[in-house]
């Protein structure tokens, strides 16, 4: 057998063997020397030489050289060298597998998984192959020091994924493989869809990737593909003067000629309505609503279905949804208008809502004990000094508040001091100019009186109101004239200001007006966040609100456990599964759910509109950058000498013998130096 | 209770302890875990002293020191009056006794110094100095004069400290010990031949040695210290080792003075090695006695509390 060693010259480390040596000539004789006063009475005694010339103990010592030469060995790094050098790697090539939900369109999946395991059955004998997946986080299925052999029963294994990546992202972790790579060409070969939106979001990326060929593997696709999709649910429990109930909410996407489409709506598995959408014209989005009543005392989960035809991508045709058992919010209001107090009675807000109306004359007795969840109040009201420390207890404590302004002097100026009003002004808009006319859109508050459901908001008159300058509140609905009436101010807790007299609007005339209160007050209304949107394989931080139980925490499925849960502290840490889905999050051997999961697809991979090769050939050719190949000449070989080297387990089985040889020493010491 | 603190503390509530007890009081470890040997010194010193309840060195002469409770046997000349008149306590009155005799001390460093056996509580150097640190102390608080001869291993001439009174002719003496450190060339022969020539005056001189050199050697030094009317005491400072030989295995055992080397089995060869030793230390006995110079035997496996007993009775009866 002809050992070689990659680094020769650390035998010379092995001079290191004279340490023990010496050791057992010198430092071991000196322990048994006595030095003496007296030795003059001792001169008869022969004469005593002066360094030994055999050293003691000699197993020890043996021990001890060994030890020494086979960490020299090891770390010379010895290999059998192959009788015929090893053939040179021409080419590594590593292949970017589309993982996204767009590539299962019209069979994509299936025929890009068919195609790369023929390129990899394909590849010459001494080519390095490796498989990069574009999915959520790109990650590595093959890496290249890995047998091309493993590659088919691993793409055999995979399924198709729902989630959507970053072909940049994709490729910078093939280029960092290909950093590594022994062959003297280096290519990327993809295998993905084209989506139009996928390569237009990473155009701008800067060049990345240095001295490689890229190649497409795409199949030709028309530009746009026939599709409907879902998305955006929204499930909300609403109070109407009807009494409770519970609308869901979903966007309906259409794109290409599909003429209609089906709707079903299912709500914890039972079918409950079904429905037929005409596409007209050049609509594109439809919103889709629902009402059910439904029970409020336990988590409700459902699911939109809808299938057309053409439709070139099914697996985007489902919605999930969970909505968490009614808690009844706790409200203490102090409020005199007969507007208010009728709004805000018990019998209105039953199971939703436990309303106190507190006596104004009666604060200093009034102590209650549960913290509310959130104050209403009319400013003119709050005339005790305690019930204005109590509100602003409350809100410095993260509690919510929606307050009405009937007046700006006295107690009720203080408040609004507090509250960071600059300055307020009366003012009456003119007759012609006195209704609602503005919203900021995109708040979840207006977006929902917006939604139709309330009637049109822009009928609501208002004859007088108070003009604030208040820096660091969001104005939220305008009057035609430009005043803000309402607005929200974020702290520690939020509250909501309505900037006028309740007597002095139309508002609680309007069938708005429940929905209004109602909507103000669960939005100051502290969050207890138990459920949690998630897109396919993304990582989600969770912060439960209180500290996690000893016991573990699991994510459930449909088909039972889907993942593991990482707790710390009251947070929770996990990836959302891949399939869209609803997941429960359990402890261990419990029924009682912590928080539910909402899995559900990305909007963007629902849109099957593609470039075509020559275009997408244009994008990834700008990351390109040639120049000099700074590696050097024997690298691939050295690389090589390295991988072979580490594969070797007798290798390591010098560097194991070694230690337990030292451990042997260290414990022959310590029995010896017992007494 | 135990430590420094302790044993004075408990002296203090029992000043009838017996002096038996007090030698085993001794604790070799508060004295090693003193830093500096002034402290040393101190702790030898007024650990003695508290023991002995009764401090020697102050008499009822000529200078007043300091006042001190009445116990019964005292010498009612002494009790003050007027304090009795004044506090209705009984009170008596010190002197401090003026002296002028002058004192040196050699400490021999020969390489045999620095052994220390197994059940020393310090090598024979270190209890050289500390015992002449603790004589100084002494010395100075009583007026008397103390001076110090050393010889170091590397150094041609000796180091002399010229006989004071002063207070701060403790820290001087301090200092130079602390540095003293044993060597292989240094001879106790040439440290006496020294102090022949450099002590014109008469004085008590007190050695600090082992005595592990030849008789012979040694025997023209003592004459000549002796015939010029210095008074000599000598504390021969031994290991229970070299008393005893207790050595029990075989062994290489090197001489720390020549370094010669030898293999020795003890069991053989200890009832020898006693006799020669006796024999050795016989002569040195004979030479001494014959010279009218005492002979302090110290142990440095034992209390050197007994030492400072014997140095201060020869002192009273020599004064």
């Amino acid at each position: 057998m002809n050992v070689a060693f990659y680094y020769p010259w650390i035998w010379w480390a092995a001079l290191a063997v004279g340490v023990p040596i010496w050791l057992h000539l010198v430092r071991r004789r000196e322990a048994d020397l006595v030095l003496f006063s007296a030795l003059r009475f001792l001169d008869d005694q022969p004469v005593a030489r002066a360094r030994p010339l055999w050293p003691r103990d000699l197993p020890l010592l043996l021990v001890r050289v060994l030890a020494v030469l086979l960490l020299v060995a090891a770390f010379a790094w010895p290999y059998l060298p192959q009788s015929q050098p090893p053939p040179e790697v021409v080419q590594s090539v590593v292949y970017v597998l589309d993982r996204t939900l767009s590539h299962q369109a019209q069979d994509g999946w299936q025929a890009s998984l068919g195609q790369l395991v023929r390129a990899v059955d394909s590849l010459p004998a001494h080519a390095q192959a490796g498989i990069v997946l574009v999915d959520t986080v790109p990650r590595v299925l093959l890496d290249l020091d890995e047998s091309p052999r493993e590659a088919r029963s691993r793409l055999e294994n995979l399924k198709p994924g729902f989630g959507r990546g970053s072909y940049a992202a994709a490729l910078t972790l093939a280029a960092a493989m290909l950093q590594k790579a022994i062959g003297e060409q280096h290519r990327i070969v993809l295998f993905v869809d084209n989506q139009a939106n996928q390569w237009q979001e990473d155009a701008q990326t800067i060049p990345f990737l240095k001295n490689v060929s890229i190649e497409s593997a795409v199949r030709p696709t028309p530009p746009v593909l026939p599709n409907v999709a879902l998305f955006g649910p929204r499930a909300e429990r609403l109070r109407t003067a009807q009494g409770s109930h519970v609308l869901c909410t979903a966007q309906l996407y259409r794109l290409g000629d599909v003429p209609q489409a089906s709707v079903e709506w299912r709500v914890d598995g039972k079918l409950l309505k079904q429905e037929q959408v005409a596409f007209t014209g050049d609509t594109s989005l439809t919103l889709l609503s629902a009402e059910f009543d439904l029970p409020e005392d336990r988590w409700l989960t459902g699911e939109v279905v809808v299938t057309a035809s053409p439709d070139a991508l099914a697996a985007d045709n489902r919605l999930f949804w969970a909505l968490p058992p009614q808690r009844p919010g706790r409200v203490e209001a102090w409020v005199q208008s007969p507007y208010l107090l009728a709004a805000l009675s018990p019998d209105v807000w039953e199971n939703q809502w436990q309303i106190t109306v507190g006596q104004v004359d009666q604060v200093a007795s009034d102590t209650t004990v549960i913290r509310p969840h959130v104050m209403v109040a009319e400013l003119g009201q709050l005339r005790s000094q305690q019930l204005r420390e109590r509100l602003a207890e409350h809100i410095s404590a993260g509690g919510g508040a929606v307050l009405f302004v009937d007046s700006v002097s006295g107690p009720a100026g203080l408040v609004l001091h507090q509250l960071g009003v600059a300055s307020v002004t009366e003012v009456q808009p003119p007759p012609d100019h006195s209704r609602i006319g503005y919203r900021y859109a995109s708040h979840p508050l207006v977006q929902w009186l917006s939604s139709g459901e309330w009637g049109d908001i822009s009928t609501i008159r208002v004859q007088r109101y108070f003009d604030m300058d208040v820096p660091e509140a969001s104005p939220l609905v305008f009057l035609e004239a430009g005043g803000a009436v309402l607005w929200e101010i974020v702290r520690t807790g939020r509250v909501f200001l309505m900037a006028m007299p309740v007597e002095a609007t139309s508002w609680p005339r309007h069938p708005s007006w429940l929905g209004l209160l109602d909507g103000c007050m669960k939005l100051a209304r502290p969050e207890e966040t138990r459920l949690v949107e998630a897109r396919p394989g993304e990582a989600v931080r969770w912060h439960l609100g209180e500290p996690a139980e000893e016991r573990p925490l699991m994510l459930y499925g449909p088909d039972g456990r889907a993942g593991q849960v990482a707790a710390e502290g009251s947070s929770v840490m996990f990836t959302a599964p891949d399939e869209p889905g609803v997941y429960t999050l359990r402890h261990e051997a419990s029924s009682d759910v912590v928080g539910m999961v909402v899995v559900n697809p990305v909007p963007s991979e629902s849109q099957l509109q593609y470039v075509d090769a020559e275009k997408a050939r244009a994008i990834y050719q700008q990351w390109v950058v040639t120049g000099p190949d700074e590696r050097s000449p024997d690298r691939s070989r050295r690389l090589e000498g390295e991988a072979s080297i580490l594969s070797q387990r007798w290798w390591w089985g010098l560097l194991v013998t070694a230690t337990v040889l030292l451990c042997v020493e260290t414990v022959w010491l310590v029995l010896r130096s017992r007494p | 209770m135990s430590g420094l603190w302790g044993l004075m503390t408990e002296e203090v509530r029992r000043p009838e302890q017996p002096a038996a007890t007090l030698w085993e009081r001794f604790d070799p470890q508060v004295l090693a875990a003193l830093g500096s040997l002034e402290l040393k010194a101190r702790y030898l010193v007024e650990g003695f002293l508290t023991g002995l309840h009764r401090s020697p060195f102050h008499g009822f002469s000529v200078e007043f020191s300091e006042y001190r409770e009445y116990y019964p046997g005292d010498d009612l000349r002494h009790l003050d009056w007027r304090v009795y008149a004044r506090c209705d306590r009984l009170y008596v009155k010190q002197y401090t006794q003026e002296t002028n005799v002058r004192f040196y001390l050699l400490c021999d460093a020969s390489g045999s110094m620095a052994y220390r056996g197994r059940r020393a509580w310090e090598s024979k150097l270190e209890v050289a100095k500390l015992l002449a640190a603790a004589f100084t102390w002494i010395l100075l608080r009583q007026n008397d004069a103390a001076g110090m001869l050393t010889l170091h291993g590397l150094e041609d001439r000796p180091e002399l400290v010229r006989p004071s009174q002063r207070p701060s002719q403790l820290g001087e003496i301090l200092r130079r010990l602390a540095r003293l450190e044993a060597a292989k060339d240094v001879r106790l022969a040439t440290l006496l031949d020294y102090a022949g020539r450099l002590f014109h005056r008469r004085s008590i001189v007190l050695v600090f040695t082992d005595l592990l050199e030849d008789c012979a050697e040694l025997e023209p030094a003592w004459k000549k210290l002796r015939f010029q009317g210095h008074e000599c005491l000598v504390f021969q400072i031994l290991d229970a080792d070299e008393i005893e030989f207790p050595f029990d295995h075989p062994a290489v055992f090197e001489d720390l003075e020549t370094g010669q080397r030898r293999r020795v089995r003890p069991a053989a060869v200890r009832d020898r090695y006693r006799e020669r030793f006796e024999r050795f230390m016989q002569e040195h006995r004979r030479l001494l006695e014959g010279l009218e110079i005492p002979l302090c035997l110290v142990r440095t496996d034992q209390s050197p509390w007994q030492t400072l007993g014997e140095f201060l009775s020869w002192r009273r009866r020599w004064l």
